[in-house]
């Protein structure tokens, strides 16, 4: 097994739960349908809910590998679901993958061929 | 909107019910928010059973996007306010992210700390610039110094003109 330069970059998007479904639309649509769904917790607050106490702290998290030329365009894809206003739903963000092994290139290569 | 390379992910891993405090070191250091989950350990210095029952210890992860600036404060907050300092407590590194979307008020950040950027970079040139023509009028200064000491007195030359016109005056009315 050969580790090799992986042209992927990792993609964290923590959101609202509400929000979970567009976000992997959004994934669908750019053809980066294998992640990892997590429930996380958030630690921003919620203006007036937060004073009452009633503020959800629970959020996904979805973690998925992107191709390096999508990750742009992705990026503001979820960037106008998730900061319409000046509000915001969440944080996407990409980081750079070093390497991968071969398998787990050829998974993704064949994944994207719709197999 | 995207931005690239002024960002950093902290990533914290600690024991469980630690996730408060290195949120508290955090903010102190200027840290806005965090993600948090549950994990599992699996280190070979953490494994451990109990009547044949093995044991693995929870952990925190704590996910904290920061700019680059502060991202060395916050993990040194982090360590000494946790004591990750210390053998078996926990470990704390950072990835550089690429892009990022969803948060506008840090977008702003950046964008504020390039215009300083750009600013200072125009000070120091503004600045430069100065001290050239500065330099260059002083030397003009002492080049038109030189140039009048070389001159021969103007003045000089102007009293003897008029004791020569004098002197041809007197000549004349004698002659006369």
């Amino acid at each position: 097994m050969r580790n090799k330069k992986a042209p992927y970059k990792l993609l964290v998007c923590v959101v609202e739960k509400s929000k979970a479904d567009m976000v992997l639309g959004i994934l669908k649509n750019a053809h980066e349908t294998l992640g990892i769904s997590n429930l996380v917790e958030g630690t921003s607050k919620m203006g007036s809910m937060d004073i009452m106490g009633l503020a959800r702290n629970e959020r996904t998290m979805i973690m998925t590998a992107v191709r390096a030329e999508n990750a742009k365009r992705t990026i503001q894809a979820l960037d106008l679901l998730l900061c319409p206003d000046d509000t915001s739903f969440g944080i996407a963000f990409t980081v750079k993958l070093n390497s991968a092994s071969r398998e787990t290139l050829n998974f993704f290569n064949t994944k994207r061929e719709g197999i | 909107m995207f931005l690239k390379q002024d960002l950093s992910l902290i990533v914290t891993v600690v024991a469980r019910g630690f996730s408060d405090k290195v949120m508290e070191a955090a903010k102190i250091a200027g840290a806005e928010g965090a993600t948090i989950f549950t994990a599992r350990g699996n280190g070979i210095h953490e494994s451990d059973s109990i009547l044949g029952v093995s044991i693995q210890p929870e952990k925190d992860v704590v996910l904290i996007v920061v700019h680059k600036s502060i991202r060395k404060k916050v993990m040194r907050e982090i360590c000494k306010n946790t004591g990750l300092n210390e053998e078996g407590k926990g470990l704390c590194f950072a990835l550089p992210i690429d892009e990022l979307g969803g948060v506008r008020h840090m977008a702003n950040l950046v964008l504020s700390s390039k215009k300083r950027a750009s600013n200072t970079a125009t000070r120091i040139a503004s600045a430069q610039s100065k001290s050239i023509s500065q330099k260059s009028n002083e030397v003009k200064k002492e080049e038109n110094k030189k140039e009048e000491k070389e001159k021969p007195d103007s003045s000089t030359e102007d009293k003897n003109d008029k004791e020569d016109k004098e002197i041809s005056k007197d000549t004349e009315k004698s002659k006369a």
